[in-house]
């Protein structure tokens, strides 16, 4: 085979993962481009600390260019917008349709053309879902580094009246009923209160953790259970614990609505409704996919096909409708190859989970109030691993994928920092095995109790600090990075 | 601060729910939390089993076989 042509939509931990091992594995048999609409890498995990000061965005970002540029790897700044898996026309060559973000030659279209595409374009940020949601509106958010910058500013300026003598309120949590990713909210809100005692204001403030959530703790894994002291655990009581310890008050099941300056309404899941005041209120959006569109040989859209109505990729899972109680952990995802084009994939946020992990539930007035599946870093690393592998082997001849990684197969290991000091600092340090909950193998809980385990303390601290630099070494492409795990 | 949170009024939000209920940490698991050595030894222990978890999720990163 002449080059092959590898297109990975998206530098986030999927696609930054998967385009290195490509370019590592191949070499010169294959030309691998990142396309990617911002030019540097974002360490998210760390914007947290970003978020209450004491981080600066440029010690979480790095840019992308040279680092791609050393390695072999093509760059295109540019945003990916629709994907012809058929070509077009006579043309039986696909390609997917990009925009220039690149300062001088934004909006500059091109069709960049593959043999092999893979989807890591993660998440779009959908503060539009709640009126008044995000920076454009009346809350904050830590999702990107700029955002996060931005959050700490405004944290750090009502620190300062604090000082004055004046009392603040803020609300941490999720911005709408659908909401995933609770265990940032999680380390943003234990961060912030830990910041607060450091800098000798806590007395002034009240902290509430607003979550749609049905108990905290359940993190869009319908919980965690822990064998500890005799019982077997759930990670509500833990979580509690930890918020209680804090003075962190919480609100459990809840919609927010919408947001005016200063205030957030929000419906619980019996249906009731209210309001909450706040000074500072960091809220994270839902996700969606990020709207790409994909059209056939003849010019007729088929994103119907390919996506799944959240906009993330259909890949090789079992998406047929069912009750909850129907889902089988073997309809989750092994491959990540769509069924209709063999030569397209999805890593990361961007492929579709084929059913919610915590059990759905409504508000009698029919609002869904319930936690969407987390994709985090781990697994998202290890699918992009498992797909690079497979599309390695498929150019050298397999004729289909060639690696699994099923999240109801794996597990994650996860450490959420509770407060940064390398002598007071915590974090709580967890396993859960597999992800994706298998009753048929794990009856009682769904996971294995030998392999899931949570403990709080200093020492989740260092790992979390070890953990930035590791994965930032890793990310930069610097010596023996490949050795580093997932 | 436990003790007066523990007395604290919340918001006018009903929802709120606050440390009453909770489990609290005695004073001997709050002070190993963040006791030097023993945060060294539970280092290691806590690095084993993520160590194993990972090594467990490769394997299930497995090869198909044809
Ligand atoms: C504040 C915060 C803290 C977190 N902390 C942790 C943690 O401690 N541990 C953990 O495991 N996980 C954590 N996560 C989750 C983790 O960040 C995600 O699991 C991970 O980033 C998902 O990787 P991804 O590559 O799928 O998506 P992303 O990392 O979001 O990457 C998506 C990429 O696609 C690009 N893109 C977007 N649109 C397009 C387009 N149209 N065309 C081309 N490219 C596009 C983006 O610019 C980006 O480069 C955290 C998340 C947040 C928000």
């Amino acid at each position: 085979m002449a080059q092959a042509r590898v297109v990975v939509l998206g530098a986030g931990v999927a696609g930054h993962t998967a385009a290195s091992f490509l370019k590592k594995w191949l070499g010169a048999k294959a030309e691998v481009t990142v396309v990617s609409p911002r030019p540097d890498y974002n360490w998210i995990p760390s914007n947290i600390w970003v978020g209450v000061g004491l981080l600066q965005p440029r010690q979480v970002l790095f840019p992308l260019a040279p680092v791609y540029a050393r390695h072999g790897i093509t760059f295109r700044q540019a945003r990916a917008l629709v994907l012809h898996p058929e070509g077009a026309g006579e043309d039986p060559q696909p390609f997917v349709e990009i925009e220039s973000t690149l300062p001088g030659e934004e909006g500059q279209r091109s069709r960049l053309p593959y043999d092999f595409l893979l989807n890591a374009t993660g998440p779009k940020l959908n503060f539009d879902a709640t009126p008044g949601l995000g920076p454009g509106g009346h809350s904050y958010s830590v999702c990107t580094a700029p955002h996060a910058k931005v959050a700490a500013d405004a944290f750090l300026e009502l620190v300062e009246r604090m000082r004055r003598g004046e009392r603040k309120r803020f609300v941490v949590g999720t911005g709408h009923g659908t909401c995933t990713c609770q265990g940032a909210a999680f380390e943003y809100v234990v961060n912030l209160e830990f910041e607060l005692r450091a800098r000798g204001v806590r007395d002034k403030a009240e902290i509430v953790y607003l979550t749609n959530e049905y108990e905290v703790g359940d993190f869009g894994m319908d919980a965690v259970h822990i064998r500890r002291g005799g019982y077997v655990t759930p990670s509500k009581v833990f979580t509690e614990s930890l918020f209680a310890e804090r003075g962190v008050d919480w609100v459990t099941r809840a919609h927010v609505q919408g947001l005016e300056p200063g205030r957030a309404t929000f419906e619980t899941l019996d249906g009731a409704e209210h309001d909450i005041a706040f000074d500072m209120a960091m809220l994270l959006p839902p996700f969606k996919g990020v709207g790409l569109q994909a059209m056939d040989r003849l010019g007729a859209d088929i994103t119907a096909r390919l996506f799944a109505p959240s906009g993330f990729m259909k890949v090789d899972g079992d998406y047929t409708p069912k009750a909850y109680e129907a889902f089988r952990s073997a309809d989750w995802p092994r491959t990540y190859q769509n069924p209709d084009y063999p030569n397209l994939f999805a890593a990361g946020i961007a492929f579709a989970p084929p059913h919610p992990i915590s059990r759905p539930r409504q508000s009698p007035k029919g609002t869904p109030i319930t936690p969407a599946p987390p994709r985090t870093g781990m697994p998202s690393a290890m699918i992009a691993k498992a797909v690079a592998h497979s599309i390695t082997d498929m150019i050298q001849g397999s004729p289909g994928p060639t690696r699994t990684a099923s999240m109801a197969e794996m597990g994650a290991a996860c450490v959420a920092s509770a407060g940064n000091n390398p002598f007071t600092g915590t974090a709580a340090s967890m396993t859960v095995y597999p992800i994706v909950p298998d009753y048929e193998r794990y009856p009682d809980y769904g996971r294995d109790l030998r392999h899931t385990f949570g403990e709080i303390g200093l020492a989740g601290h260092w790992i979390k600090i070890l953990l930035h630099h590791m994965f930032l070494h890793k990310a930069r492409l610097r010596p023996f990075w490949s050795l580093i795990p997932e | 601060m436990v003790e007066e949170r523990l007395h604290y009024t919340p918001s006018s939000v009903p929802q709120v729910r606050t440390a009453f209920f909770a489990t609290l940490p005695t004073g001997p698991t709050r002070w190993r939390r963040t006791s030097l050595v023993w945060q060294m030894v539970r280092f290691a222990i806590i690095n084993l089993k993520m160590i194993r978890v990972i090594s467990l999720s490769h394997h299930a990163g497995r090869k198909i076989r044809s």
